[in-house]
């Protein structure tokens, strides 16, 4: 009797296993959204303050990560080419929060004058349905320039883009 | 606060806590001690301990939470390069605090004088109606002979050994102690206070020269060029006359085979703009051009300058070269390639010479939101007190 018991215990494990493998897999991996293309659109900052310097190199750094990742096609604000392209995502950037902070505070002190900078990322279909939205961080708490904090929202921001799309070509 | 708290308690409590708190001075003592020879992370525990407190204490007087932070990170930038002066006569938190409060105040201060009051109680002293007051700002002449003297002690501070510039530039214009200038340049005060002598004779010398020597005509339209090109308000068209050639440029991000923080010139010429970086040359039409801002731009619009981009800093020295660090100009330009796409460019400069390659590009065609002497929407001058937003 115990060993049957035992047996049943076993038997029911493994077939929890079994069963919770492909699970695990399936979660790990969720479907990415599939796209050809992607089109950036130039960082918008309506509500907050934010210096042009800052707006160009958040929006030419993002370009560059992205075809970094590996997005074969990535197009340009205003580029009508990427109109006819089937499956194009759009990535529309909004600044959300902008603390200046201080280069020659972080090199006294070594802890204060982080400069950060919260962007809102949407991602589109071409016709304005939203895919995936997210806030991306970028910051230089400690060595570099303020304007290092727009790299690092770049790459941020194009890790998410690679770990939700996928970025094989389709055309 | 902390005495309230241990009124309250039994003397079976106090022992422990008074334990406590004897344990925390002296394990602060080490902090401090840590600090001063240097150690970084023995200055962020510091930081770290009093931060909360002192933010607290800020805000309660400022009544206004960016300038509570504001106060907070300039009592610390204080106290670090102060804590040399810190004798342990009292706990590092009074000390600290102490030194918050004066930031406080400070602000304070520069807040009020920055919001005049035009209507209400203090309207008697402006007069009866707000249609009857008399500017109190200097009047042109007052002006022009204000920036006429400033202009001549640049020159002559300009004209000053290095070391004895240095000096100057630390203690009259930044003012510091001698002991602490000493300490910056590594001298001794005795040599600091010399250099301080000898430099301040020599300004007088030049001074009492370029004020009181007889002005025949032709050394007073020297002198006025000479205002003008310092005071940056010379007239366009006599600039464009003098063509300065190209400038030197820091590429920073943004052109199409050029790679970041190459150094070059940029020239404009024949409807394009060229950045030359060794051999090669890239350029692109003037006309494609859409938007110029120069960081004077940035700093109207924004309220006050944000820094970018560093020096080089080697050998760990960016503490000490910060203090030196020559003024930069940036130069963004934002344009269309020939299918449409758009671009941004940003190139860095020596202050000053982006305002002149943003007018020669709006002479050669180029479209700017905020064309050259005028100020950006939405500001009211170059003293726009407006803060950045922060998260």
């Amino acid at each position: 009797m115990k060993s049957f018991m035992i047996r049943c215990i076993w038997m029911f494990a493994s077939i929890l296993f079994l069963v919770r493998g492909p699970l695990l897999a399936e979660e790990k991996n969720p479907a990415k959204i599939k796209a050809a293309a992607i089109q950036v659109v130039m960082v918008q900052s309506d509500e907050i303050k934010l210096p042009v310097e800052f707006q160009v190199a958040l929006y030419e750094n993002l370009i560059r990560q992205l075809e970094k990742k590996g997005f074969a096609h990535v197009y340009r604000d205003g580029d009508p080419t990427a109109a006819n392209v089937a499956d194009l995502v759009v990535l529309h950037s909004i600044v959300r929060g902008f603390k200046a902070g201080s280069e020659r505070a972080r090199q006294v002190t070594t802890f204060a004058g982080a400069t950060s900078i919260t962007v809102h990322c949407s991602f589109t279909t071409s016709d304005g349905q939203v895919l995936l939205e997210r806030d991306v961080n970028g910051k230089v708490r400690f060595f570099g320039g303020n304007l290092r904090a727009t790299h690092d929202f770049a790459k941020k921001a194009s890790q998410v883009a690679q770990q939700n799309l996928s970025a094989s070509s389709g055309s | 606060m902390r005495v309230q708290q241990t009124a309250g308690m039994t003397k079976g409590t106090e022992v422990p806590q008074r334990s406590a708190d004897k344990a925390e001075r002296i394990d602060e003592c080490r902090l401090v001690a840590e600090a001063r020879s240097g150690c970084s992370r023995a200055f962020e525990e510091l930081y770290e301990r009093h931060r909360a407190g002192i933010y607290r204490r800020a805000l309660r007087i400022l009544r206004h939470q960016q300038d509570a932070e504001d106060a907070v990170q300039r009592s610390f930038q204080h106290a670090f390069t102060s804590l040399h002066r810190f004798r342990g006569d009292s706990t590092f938190s009074t000390w600290l605090t102490r030194i918050a409060i004066n930031e406080a105040l400070m602000l304070l201060r520069q807040r009020r004088a920055i919001t005049r009051p035009l209507e209400g109680e203090n309207d008697e002293k402006y007069g009866s109606s707000a249609l009857n007051l008399a500017d109190q700002g200097p009047t042109p002449e007052e002006s022009m002979a204000a920036k006429e003297l400033r202009g001549t002690l640049l020159e002559a501070i300009s004209r000053l050994r290095k070391s004895s510039r240095t000096v100057v530039l630390l203690r009259d214009l930044r003012g510091l102690t001698s002991a602490e200038t000493a300490q910056y340049l590594g001298l001794s005060v005795a040599a600091v206070k010399a250099r301080a002598f000898h430099a301040r004779r020599r300004l007088r010398q030049h001074l009492e020269r370029k004020l009181q020597a007889p002005r025949r005509p032709e050394t007073i339209l020297r002198f006025v060029a000479l205002v003008l090109a310092i005071t940056g308000s010379g007239i366009p068209a006599a600039r464009s006359q003098e063509n300065p050639g190209p400038a030197k440029a820091v590429h920073l991000i943004g052109l199409t085979g050029v790679k970041d923080n190459a150094k070059g010139a940029l020239r404009v010429e024949n409807g394009k703009i060229y950045f030359i970086h060794g051999k090669t040359s890239s350029d692109f039409s003037v006309t494609f051009i859409e938007d110029v801002v120069t960081g004077t731009d940035t700093a109207k619009a924004v309220g006050k300058t944000v820094g970018m981009v560093s020096m080089a800093a080697p050998y760990g020295g960016g503490r000490f070269l910060s203090l030196f660090r020559k003024k930069i100009d940036t130069l963004t330009l934002k344009y269309r390639d020939a299918t449409g796409g758009v671009h941004g460019v940003i190139f860095t400069m020596p202050a000053g010479s982006a305002d002149r390659i943003k007018e020669e590009l709006l002479a050669e065609g180029a479209h700017a939101a905020f064309p050259t002497g005028l100020n950006p929407p939405g500001t009211q001058g170059t003293d726009s007190t407006s803060k950045e937003p922060t998260q």
